[in-house]
This record gives C-alpha cells, structure tokens and sequence, in this order.
C-alpha cells in the first residue's frame, strides 16, 4: 500500500475519500477507519466554524484538538457528543477536561474531582 | 598526523594517510589555483581526513556549498569534493552558469563514488562540458577513534529499509575490502540479520579477483563479526547512560565534535584562547575557518584526550565522582604547602606545572559539560520516560496499552518520544498486540492529526512496529543471554549492562558470547527467532599450484592462539555510543584477551534514528 503515501501527503480533503479507500484495499481497517473518520470530522469543523464566525477557525485540526478549543469555548454539549462519536477513551477525555480547567484556573471545578 | 588514531595492533592511522594520499594526489593532478567547495555533509569528514594545514600549504581556499555564490576571480579551478546528491546537482549547474569565464575548470570529486544519476543530471542542464575532470575519492570508512570507523551515512538503515535503497550496504561491502587490503585477509567470518548477510556476499563478490587477499598471510584482523540493526532495535531506541552517550543524545557530536554556546565556558574566554587548543584537540579543522562562530565553542571528542578517554564510557553517576575526585586531586597538588620544600622539590613542581594546567583546564571542561547534562537529567520527564522504558525492558505490562504512554499522547508531548516509547514497548514484546497496536494508531491519529499515518508507516516498514508473532524473541533472550540483570552495578561494573544501567544490549551481549570457545555454536541456537539468517564462513588462504600444503595449526599459529585476537565488529545500520562503550569494556577484561575494531554506518542515538526514520 505504498502509493497512497504520494497521495497523502498533499493532505487535501478531496482525496481522503480515495486514500481511505486504498487503504481499505490494502487490508488496512484501522487507517482507513481514520480516514472516514477525519472526513467527518472535517464537515464537522466547518459547520461548526460557520455557526460562530467570530472565533479561532477549527478547520484542520485533529480531533484532540478540535475537543481542547470546543471544550475552551466551554462547550461541553458538542465536546460530549464527539468523544462518543470517535471512540475517544476516557482516560484522555478526563485528561482534557483537567488541563482546559487548569488553563483556566479553575481550580474550584477541579476540587470537585 | 591524527596521534589519536595509533593503536598497537590495527593501526587506523594507515587507513587515513591513505585517504588522505588519495585527495592530494587528485588535487597535484590539476594545475593551477584551487578553491575547494564542500557540501555540508562533507565538512566533518574532510576534517577527519586531512588537516587545514594541507590545503593551507597549497594556497586552496574551502568555502561551503551554498546554492548562490560567486567565486573570486584568481582561482581557476573550482572543485566541489560532494556525496552523490542528484538535488546537489542543481546548485552545481547554477554555479557554472553564474561565474564561467576564460581559463576557468570545474571539477567533482564524488564521495565516497559517482552517481549515473548525478552526471546524467548535469549532462541535462547542459553544463556537464564545464567539468574538467569528474572522479572519486574513495572514503568508504572514515576512521573516528584508534577502534572506530563509520561511514557516516545518517540514513543507512532507513535506505535499505523504509526506501529500499540498498547503496549503503553496497558501500559497507567496499569499505570491507578496502579494509583487507589495507590490514590484510579476515579469516574467519560470523554475522546475523539479512542486511548483513547481504554486505558479506557483496563483499566476497568483490575480492573475488583479488588474488593477493587470499594468497598473503592472515592479517591484522582475526575474525569479522557482522550484525544487522534490525536483530537489535531496543538498543537504539533506550536512552544511553554512558557520559559520551549522554552528551550525544543531548547535544549530538558530529564527526568527535561537539558543539556548545560557549556561555558555558567562562574559564576559556577568560583565558583568552581562540581556537588554538592543540593538546585537546588536534583537529583545528576546515568547519572553523569557513564558519567562524565566536559565541559557539567546539570541543574535540576523542581518545586522544586522557580525561576523556577515562570518562566517556563510564555510567554517568560514576563520571560525577570521578570528577570530583580529579577536582580534588589537583586542588591538593596545586596547593601544596611549598614553604617546606627544598629548592628540588619547587623546580619538579613547576616542571609538572604546564601538565596540570593542562590537566586543570580538561577537568573544567569536563565539569562544564555534566553540569549541562545534569541540568538536563534533573527534568522530571526525563526520569519518567526512563522508568518507563526500563518497565518495557524487563517486560512489564507490555500486551497492554501503557498508561504513561497514553497520559504522554494526551498531554500532546512531543510525538517523536512518544512514538519511541510505542516502539520500545513493540520491541520488548517481539511485537504487539494487533488491538494494543491498532488502538495506538487511533489515539495517535486523533491527536497529532491523520498525516502521522504516514509516519508510523514507515516505522512499520522498517519494521519498528508490528503485530505480534508467536515467538518471543526478546523475552527469551531476555533470559538465555541475562540481558538485564538484577543488581545494578553502575560504579565499577563487572558486566556490560551498567551503560543502560542494567540492561545488557543485545548486540554486545552476542559479540561477548561468541568470545567463548565454541561460542557461535551454541549462540547459533539461540539466536535462532531473531530475524534474518545465521551465517559464517572462512576465507582459508589458497593453495597455489604446485605450492606446499599448508598445515593447519603450523607451530606459529599456535602461539598467536595467545596473543590477543582483533575482532571487527561491524555493525550494519549504525550502533550507539552505549554498544561501543560495551564493547570497549569487554575488551579492557583481562580474561577476554582480545581487542575490538569497530565499524558501523553511523554512530546514532535515539533521537537520530528515529529522526532518519521519520521523515517523509
């Protein structure tokens, strides 16, 4: 499945679709499940950055970091919605939650832990 | 010229006069003024070859290749001394083009041979007729210490592996007969790993008609042992615990050189010296002239220097008392109470005064650098990641997901730790689990974004990461050969696990097995689930026709069984400070009775590998 690393490189949403599928081809599930998955994730940051146009812009972010700057934004309902959308482990949603409260220093918060 | 390289029985010294020989007989061959222009890549080693002094005795100016650059109008040669870089190429051509004028050549010499590649390159932009002559110098091995050469070919393991790029091997095998013809005929031949097998047969395919190797004597060089880097991938990847290792991985030595802002030597701009330290360091080389960094200090690292010689293979906790012992040391010879003494005793004194001094500013150095490096070591995450990877070392937990590992993806830490932590984990475990694995690929993704597929790719591809397999190699080794042991010696050790402070690494553990009497033999069995083939061979001097036969074990023979054996290492795919540390430590025990000659791609460190593996 080497050549879809040519492709890949460029990086650019059109061929997600394609590279996901090669890898499909090339027995990959796992890579071509990622792919899938930042094709949504993609679509998502877009209507999310057009709902609220004043803000830092999402698109191109990894999925980690779309929930740092959601979760920044303090809002939690979409952050919760994702982590159950991408399988996010709850061991580094909790990670997350801890180090956005810290930034914030919202020590009180994190009391209640 | 290079004193440091003299060693009683292999003298490397050879090796570099005859490099040396080679690029002055190809610069006498072109007459008239000469500038020299070297590739980036080339300034250390050229530094490791010949001294400035050379080039200063012929009137040659060295400049740096850069891609704009106009050359002064006295010279009428210009000859670039380059590795075999199609990209180089197109500096090259815009070099011609922007400063040909009347009576003026342009001349190549590859290094370490001339690419199809590179010419064809040339001969497409049109500007192949400038070239005068295009030929090669033949530095294969470039000699580092009295028992190291390296080829300095960062990327070979990556070549072969992620690009399938097999030149560097190709490159080893040649150095491998440079290397006989110079110290003559190798009888005896052991190796592991498929790269490694592929060098030999390369090899023995080349001196094939050279008839003068097997005919001479046995040579300076009792047995070859050749081993793969892909038998032993944990090695690479754990943090050394040597002080050379530790200085390499922290602030990297290039070609013995090390390079530190020199804010933290006050001592040495106090004592007002530039550059010229000839004690230390012999080596006041081409880098400096051409580039001259004054807020940089360049320190030289070799065995040429005693403190260091004493110093750099010792665990780093031994280092600290040792330099303190030394500090200590001169304190009490400097302050003797001389009221006493007689007007002999003051003259003796001052006789030893220049050699303390000496000794004095080494020590200071010294302490210098292991303040840096402890400054660096007293980092909590430092010491975590240490833990860490000594858990997977002595194979704790390692089917699961670790969970510093997942708590370091988390927190966004710098993907290349955690990518080396992943594969320590996959090497400690002859693989990993197929969910373990997966589940790493997605956290990763998600975290550090989809194009890190691209690279855990090729740390597949090179077999750094994969799926489990039935056998266990490492844990079975881990057993046969005692690769970590259980107490830690690390203040005069008896064993060579002390240089990652109790784990053994493999490489050295197997070279130090087949010392033993009919050691290959029984290694040969164990080693059987690493991967790639097992072999040996002998290159048995020939019977010329009509000649006597030659008895086996003639009297002489059997006396040199007890001389001391030189054994060559080569280590394909590059070894770290820490294996030549082992190595150099089961040479200095009396009952191995044997020295080692060591000869790798590149000396390399955690950081440095993975960094060849990764990029794209």
């Amino acid at each position: 499945y080497h050549f879809y690393n040519a492709i890949d490189s460029e990086g650019v949403e059109s061929n997600l679709s394609l590279i996901g599928s090669s890898y499909a081809k090339g027995r990959c599930t796992v890579e071509a499940e990622l792919c899938t998955d930042t094709l949504r994730l993609l679509k998502l940051q877009r209507t999310l950055t057009a709902k609220r146009s004043d803000e830092v812009s999402l698109n191109g972010l990894s999925v980690h970091d779309t929930m740092m700057e959601l979760l920044r934004r303090g809002d939690l309902k979409e952050v919760e919605r994702m982590k159950s959308d991408y399988k996010v482990p709850d061991r580094r949603y909790w990670w997350m939650r801890i180090l956005i409260m810290a930034e914030r220093l919202n020590w009180l918060e994190l009391e209640k832990f | 010229m290079f004193p440091y390289l003299r060693s009683h029985r292999v003298n490397l010294q050879l090796l570099q006069e005859k490099s040396c020989r080679d690029l002055v007989q190809l610069l006498e061959s072109i007459e008239g003024t000469k500038l020299i222009v070297l590739d980036d890549s080339m300034i250390g080693p050229l530094g490791l070859i010949a001294k400035p002094k050379i080039f200063a005795e012929r009137g040659i100016k060295l400049l740096s290749l850069k891609p704009e650059q106009h050359f002064p109008k006295e010279s009428q040669n210009i000859i670039y001394i380059i590795r075999p870089q199609p990209s180089l190429m197109d500096h090259l051509a815009n070099h011609v083009k922007a400063n040909t004028q009347a009576g003026r050549l342009f001349h190549i010499f590859f290094v370490p041979r001339r690419s199809c590649m590179c010419i064809k390159k040339l001969e497409n932009k049109e500007v192949i007729g400038a070239f005068g002559c295009i030929e090669e110098l033949a530095w294969n091995f470039l000699p580092l210490d009295s028992d190291l050469v390296s080829m300095e070919t960062a990327s070979g393991y990556r070549d072969v592996c992620v690009d399938g790029d097999t030149t560097s091997l190709y490159q080893a095998a040649i150095g491998l007969v440079q290397l006989q013809r110079l110290y003559g005929r190798i009888p005896k031949i052991y190796g592991k790993g498929v790269q490694a097998q592929l060098v030999w047969d390369h090899a023995k395919h080349l001196a094939i008609d050279e008839k003068a190797l097997y005919n001479g004597d046995k040579g300076a060089i009792d047995q070859l042992i050749l081993l793969d880097r892909g038998i032993d991938l944990l090695t690479p990847l754990a943090t050394q615990l040597t002080y050379e290792g530790l200085i390499d991985e922290f602030f990297g030595i290039r070609q013995n050189q090390l390079t530190l802002p020199a804010e933290h030597f006050p001592s040495y701009f106090a004592s007002g010296g530039d550059c010229t330290r000839d004690a230390a360091g012999n080596g006041v080389d081409s880098e400096r002239s051409l580039l001259g960094d004054t807020d940089r200090k360049t320190i030289m690292l070799h065995s040429g220097e005693q403190l260091y010689a004493e110093l750099r293979n010792k665990n780093f906790n031994e280092v600290r008392m040792l330099l303190a012992l030394k500090v200590k040391d001169i304190q009490l010879q400097m302050n003797v109470n001389r009221q006493g003494q007689s007007v002999q005793e003051i003259k003796s004194f001052v006789d030893r005064l220049p050699q303390l001094m000496e000794q004095k500013k080494a020590t200071s150095e010294h302490t210098a650098i292991a303040s840096l490096i402890d400054e660096h070591l007293n980092v909590h995450s430092f010491n975590d990641d240490l833990a860490a990877e000594q858990e997977f070392m002595i194979c704790a937990d390692i089917d699961r997901a670790s969970a510093y590992i997942e708590d370091q993806i988390a927190c966004r830490a710098e993907l290349r730790n955690v990518l080396r932590l992943i594969c320590l984990q996959c090497a400690a475990g002859s693989g990993l689990k197929e969910r373990v694995l997966n589940y790493y690929k997605r956290e990763l993704a998600q975290v550090y974004g989809v194009e890190v597929l691209l690279r855990i790719s090729n740390l597949e591809k090179a077999g750094l990461l994969r799926t489990q397999t039935e056998s266990r190699a490492y844990a079975v080794l881990r057993k046969t050969l005692h690769l970590t042991v259980d107490d830690i010696v690390e203040v005069n050790p008896h064993d060579i696990s002390y240089v990652h402070s109790f784990y053994a690494p493999l490489t050295a553990r197997l070279v130090e097995h087949s010392l033993k009497p009919l050691g290959w033999q029984t290694l040969k069995s164990q080693i059987n689930n690493l991967p790639g083939p097992t072999f040996e061979d002998f290159q048995v001097q020939l019977i010329g026709i009509g000649g006597r036969p030659v008895v086996g074990a003639t009297p002489s023979e059997a006396s040199l069984m007890h001389a001391r054996r030189v054994v060559l290492v080569m280590f394909v795919g590059g070894c770290t400070f820490a294996e030549i540390a082992a190595l150099r430590f089961l040479a200095a025990q009396e009952d191995n009775n044997v020295e080692f000659l060591i000869a790798t791609t590149k000396v390399i460190n955690k950081h440095t590998f993975l960094d060849s593996l990764l990029s794209l």
